[in-house]
């Protein structure tokens, strides 16, 4: 089964592209392919400064459980420490503060990397959301933005990139949409007061949701997801 | 109807009048003349009642379609937009941070299609309604209350709910008078019995509510 880590980063102002071609570096450096603990991005992402807090960079990146442990061990263990690494985290010290992790495990219904690139999923804009739900209504809420959501949001050429459970935070969802156009995103935004189907959404998602923290992201420049005029 | 970016932006250190000009200045500028974008307000949060320093900004779009045109033409910033780079790269002395909400009129306060703060001094709201109650509370802001905060001479200058975000809502007070009208009105808070019965009330619909004031400061301003 696939896993994500999802890295929300503290980035320094006006240092979000050579930050993230920074961090993709150290994934496509020599011989890391075929390592144990190789993973794949599945995206990089930049803030606009439209909705949601500024600057910051999110990356995704495809694992297994196997390769993030495998990543961790070599992090923690005093065996094999790995001083490239070392050094690469200390220099790049001026591109980024910190940042927040978390492992994200994808519903049945989310393509991994190479089906969204089979898929053309691509955008120039994508709608990021943390959701807080009561306990228990994950799985249903999810469901629900499959079968009831996305069939509406399609209709304004939105894109599902992921929807995904968190690791150890029952209460956590997460979804990534991508956009092909702002207007895309205005467009169903702006139906949302006279489409039935969408009130009816909006409406129930209202009643259910505790939490949501938004975000709208430009695709980072090496993104495989990201459209660049 | 028209659509709306907040922003509230930390300064760092003693930067926030020279922050302010700016905005005002070349940024307001700019965004008028290449993207037609107004900037319908810019406050500094009034210290003593909240986070500062700090700035909040308010922008204005016709509608949707203007939003999205408006956003296409200009992300990725460097890529499309060589002054508002060189802006955003200036305000780096001034600001490293900030948070933006894309927000739309409430139900019931559409409000004027266009809209210019000139007062001295706002209420600033926060709003958390219960699940799917804002758009009722909203309502009843508007039907009930306005004319309650009317008679304090307060007048609602926007109550707006955010687009992306469920529950949650912003409204903004425009004082009539001045920092002895705002004496007035904060003395008055628990004691005033419409404001009282209207916070009574409140709690059909709110969750959560947090204010504080705003403050726009003279033009030539240079003061921190």
């Amino acid at each position: 089964m696939k896993l994500y880590l999802h890295e929300i980063m503290r980035t320094v102002p006006g240092r979000e592209e050579p930050y993230m071609a920074s961090v993709l570096s150290v994934v496509e450096r020599p011989g890391r392919r075929d390592a144990p603990d190789h993973n794949r991005q599945l995206g990089q992402f930049r803030s606009a400064e439209t909705s949601g807090p500024f600057p910051l960079v999110i990356n995704i990146w495809e694992h297994s459980w196997r390769s993030q442990a495998a990543a961790l061990e070599r992090q923690f263990a005093d065996a094999e420490r790995d001083r490239g690494m070392e050094d690469w985290w200390n220099r790049n010290l001026h591109l980024r503060r910190g940042g927040y992790d978390r492992l994200l495990i994808p519903t049945a219904y989310t393509p991994d990397a190479a089906g969204l690139e089979r898929a053309g999923v691509r955008g120039r804009v994508f709608l990021h959301e943390i959701l807080w739900l009561p306990l228990g209504a994950v799985d249903d809420y999810l469901a629900a933005l499959d079968q009831q959501f996305m069939p509406v949001a399609r209709r304004f050429d939105w894109q599902l990139v992921g929807a995904y459970r968190v690791s150890q935070r029952p209460r956590q969802a997460l979804a990534l949409f991508a956009l092909r156009h702002w207007s895309d995103l205005a467009g169903l935004l702006a139906a949302r007061a006279h489409d039935a189907e969408l009130r009816r959404w909006f409406d129930q998602r209202d009643r259910l949701v505790d939490d949501l923290h938004e975000l709208l992201l430009l695709p980072g420049r090496m993104n495989p997801l990201g459209i660049r005029d | 109807m028209a659509v709306y970016i907040h922003e509230r932006i930390e300064i760092e250190g003693g930067g926030r009048g020279r922050f302010i000009e700016l905005i005002r200045g070349d940024w307001a500028a700019h965004a008028r003349e290449r993207y037609a974008v107004r900037l319908a307000g810019v406050w500094a949060t009034v210290g003593s009642t909240a986070n500062w320093p700090e700035v909040q900004l308010l922008w204005e779009m016709d509608d949707w379609e203007h939003f999205a045109r408006a956003q296409q033409a200009q992300y990725p910033l460097e890529d499309k937009d060589a002054f508002a780079t060189e802006l955003w790269f200036r305000a780096l002395e001034y600001r490293q941070r900030g948070t933006a909400l894309l927000l739309e009129p409430a139900a019931g306060a559409p409000g004027p299609e266009r809209r210019e703060a000139r007062g001295e001094i706002y209420l600033y709201e926060d709003v958390r309604s219960r699940p799917g109650a804002l758009d009722s509370y909203h309502e009843a802001l508007v039907r009930d209350y306005a004319p309650v905060a009317a008679s304090r001479g307060l007048a609602l200058f926007g109550a707006f709910r955010c687009a992306l975000r469920p529950n949650r809502g912003l409204n903004l007070w425009e004082l009539r008078g001045g920092w002895e009208h705002w004496r007035e009105v904060m003395e008055g808070e628990l004691s005033h019995p419409g404001a009282q019965k209207w916070l009574e009330r409140s709690r059909e619909w709110l969750a959560e509510i947090d204010g504080y004031a705003l403050a726009a400061p003279p033009a030539q301003s240079l003061r921190t």
